[in-house]
């Protein structure tokens, strides 16, 4: 079905290859796991199987890739038969909203008027997606939009799905649901090749490995070698076996709390109450970590507690002996937007020092990068970073800024296993410096390495209970309708 | 609007009720009498007209929004113009509404254009230029267009979030003032990098949907109602009023 001989690509802005020598062969029914660290190729890889060179990813390309023994000679050729899912969901969107956008992608592969309808409603209803089948493409989750994209994809049926990141804003239950759903994919015949950073929950999907470092194949094959800790530590690589329920010792007593919210109820435009008689709080001294399914209200927590938005009943309490402690500092998932300088040194002066045209302290700005494994791109202009090098910058940067409260959404997201250990061992010394820190997260691993406590949100109709800090199975819910994805026809 | 029966208005929009062909019409006539027309009285009761349109059609924010943006543009073209006189010889002694024609014609394109944008289905639109047998050579650009204009308002609400949540105890407003360069780079950097991004992307999403390859994309029939009748003559009067009025008062 899909065949890559000798694959090379160097982008052109860049000396050095993105991607050397790639050779794999996919049969109709076979998956193969793409891994490796940060900026190893693995996107490079997928956006070329998905025919965007030269068209988009300006370079020269050499090799050859092969779909059912032939090179596909224009876009139509590749869109015919190859789905692709970028890392950042929202921009395939092309429609206004979720059930146009659906349509929109069956339309264009020629489904007629009706034929779009049906197939709408059947892919809304697998996907759960139906509660929000009218709602802006803007509005959603980072978590639901991968899944209307996830739902747009499948619904073509096409020969070979590419997806990148796949598990990067999806919770653990829609993770589980996923590899049921490609796993039938998989028995119809469509060719997979899935790039992830994640690995546990893609055993049971994909027969074969591909390890990538600095565009290099370094290892393919089985998934033997990568049980051995040695070998996916020397290449920054993350675990292969998470444990279905992630338990806590005693959370360490804290300093008293930073924030503490009091029966939050809050509904965006009319709509229903997405949180509601919602109490938490965050001390001192502590990892809180908020988990629960895509679309429970995780970043509108965030978004409230920054003041982004104002509860429509209850109230957010600050400690007022903190002067800067007046909403908190938080690192929303999309850093396009919070990053503004022209370097990334720049970037975390600024953060230090707010208001100084030029940069004081460099010193201090450079050890936080060096903590964050961001030191060789101090001088790089941050938004030429990619988006792992991003997601590290603007943590470093919500770090740097005063004030003794931080919430950041999904920090791991897209990183590597180097890279999540580095990002939790700054978000555990965040909090032994008295930071009380929330932590928006779907990552189990992040979850064990560096939360002291566990807040499930739970749906709008149990949220009266008081946070909760305890073990919390991260794989499957207590109610069965709580699964994001039914395995449908 | 009170007043307009169910006939021209969607009761759950509060939108007039018009096909997407009729709304592609009116973009279309609009933008090429804009051109056609040289003098500012034509331009400006077709500038009128098409701000009526858009009043009924987009959300007051928006267009305000849209205004202030094209209002500094208008205006920086203005003090360049200006400045420009005082250097060049050849730009002495040129009128500062001269400089105001270029935005006339372009307001008048806009006012069309974002009802089209935040009104329409995108699959109305790509299904209507389908039935045209409009060619994706220009389908897709005029779609990618349409779509990024919802995708510009998004940016910017997600910079002001950003912007309000690293600079909120800094003071407000005077911290802009006495920053101004941090100012600028906060604004305006990320936007340029948005932009150039978004265009890509709807690009690469256009592609990888297939949207230029389909070709049998239009079905059904061109069913124009009431409403859409109505708008399309109003659009034609207010054309040939332009040219009347254009020609009497040159």
């Amino acid at each position: 079905m899909l065949k890559v001989q000798s694959l090379s690509f160097t982008h052109a802005s860049s000396q050095l290859p993105a991607l050397t020598e790639a050779n794999f062969e996919l049969q109709p029914g076979q998956a193969l796991m793409v891994t490796g660290p940060s900026g190893g190729g693995k996107s490079t890889l997928l956006s070329l199987l998905a025919g965007l060179a030269p068209g988009f990813l300006k370079g020269t390309m050499t090799g050859q890739i092969l779909l059912e023994g032939r090179a596909p000679q224009n876009p139509a050729d590749w869109a015919a038969s190859v789905g692709l899912m970028t890392q950042n969901p929202e921009s395939q969107f092309l429609a206004g909203s979720v059930s146009d956008e659906l349509y929109l992608t069956l339309r264009c592969r020629g489904r007629t008027g009706p034929e779009a309808s049906e197939r709408v409603k059947e892919r809304l209803a697998t996907f759960k997606l139906e509660s929000i089948a009218d709602q802006s493409v803007f509005k959603l989750s980072e978590g639901q939009k991968q899944k209307v994209v996830l739902a747009a994809l499948t619904a073509l049926k096409p020969k070979v799905l590419l997806l990148d990141e796949p598990s990067a804003n999806l919770d653990p239950q829609a993770l589980v649901s996923l590899a049921d759903i490609l796993t039938l994919l998989l028995a119809e015949g469509l060719s997979l090749v899935i790039a992830d950073h994640r690995l546990a929950w893609l055993r049971k999907v994909c027969g074969q490995v591909l390890v990538l470092n600095s565009g290099r194949t370094v290892y393919q094959g089985s998934w033997e070698p990568l049980e051995d800790n040695r070998f996916r530590d020397s290449l920054g690589l993350r675990a292969v076996t998470i444990p279905n329920q992630v338990t806590l010792p005693p959370a360490p007593s804290g300093a008293g709390p930073g924030v503490w919210a009091d029966n939050l109820t809050f509904g965006y435009h009319k709509q229903p109450p997405v949180l509601k008689d919602l109490s938490v709080r965050v001390d001192y001294g502590q990892v809180t970590a908020v988990v629960g399914p895509s679309g429970r209200g995780k970043t509108t927590l965030a978004r409230l507690l920054c003041g982004l938005e104002k509860p429509q009943q209850g109230a957010i309490y600050f400690d007022k002996a903190d002067p800067h402690q007046a909403y908190g500092t938080v690192v929303l998932q999309n850093t396009d937007h919070q990053l503004y300088m022209p370097s990334a040194l720049a970037e975390v002066a600024l953060a230090l020092n707010p208001g100084q045209r030029k940069i004081k302290s460099p010193e201090s700005a450079l050890e936080i990068l060096r903590s964050y494994g961001l030191e060789s791109l101090a001088d790089r202009h941050p938004q030429s970073l990619s988006g792992g090098e991003k997601q590290r910058l603007a943590v470093a940067v919500g770090l740097a800024r005063p004030g003794k409260l931080l919430v950041l959404d999904e920090p791991t997201s897209g990183l590597d296993g180097l890279n999540l250990k580095l990002m939790s061992q700054q978000i555990t010394r965040a909090a032994e410096n008295q930071t009380a820190v929330m932590v928006i997260t779907h990552d189990p691993e992040l979850v064990s390495l560096a939360a002291d406590s566990i807040f499930e949100l739970k749906a709008v109709e149990e949220q009266s209970i008081e946070a909760y800090n305890g073990p919390v199975n991260m794989l499957s819910s207590s109610k069965s309708e709580d699964r994001n994805f039914t395995v449908g026809p | 609007m009170p007043g307009l029966s169910d006939k021209f208005k969607n009761a759950a929009t509060g939108r007039l009720n018009l096909a997407p062909e009729t709304r592609l019409a009116l973009t279309l006539m609009a933008s090429i009498f804009s051109l056609i027309f040289s003098d500012g009285i034509s331009l400006g009761i077709l500038a009128a007209a098409s701000a009526v349109y858009l009043v009924l059609e987009v959300r007051p924010k928006a267009t305000i929004i849209v205004y202030i943006a094209f209002t500094v543009m208008a205006t920086v073209a203005m003090i360049s113009l200006k400045l420009l006189g005082l250097f060049m010889a050849a730009m002495k002694g040129q009128p500062l509404y001269a400089a105001l024609f270029p935005f006339i014609r372009m307001s008048i394109t806009l006012n069309t254009i974002l009802p089209l944008a935040f009104n329409a289905r995108l699959s109305d639109l790509a299904s209507t230029m389908g039935r045209l047998k409009i060619p994706g050579l220009i389908r897709l650009p005029l779609i990618i267009t349409v779509r990024f204009i919802p995708t510009f308002f998004n940016d910017l609400t997600q910079l002001r979030e950003a912007v309000a949540i690293r600079f909120r105890r800094r003071g407000g407003f005077f911290f802009w003032l006495n920053n101004p360069v941090i100012a600028w780079r906060v604004f305006f950097m990320p936007l340029v990098v948005r932009l150039i991004r978004s265009a890509d992307e709807l690009a690469i999403a256009a592609e990888l949907k297939g949207l230029s390859a389909s070709t049998d994309f239009g079905d059904g029939r061109l069913m124009l109602k009431q409403a859409d009748r109505v708008a399309l003559s109003l659009a034609t009067i207010g054309i040939s009023l332009a040219s009347i009025f254009g020609n009497l008062y040159a």
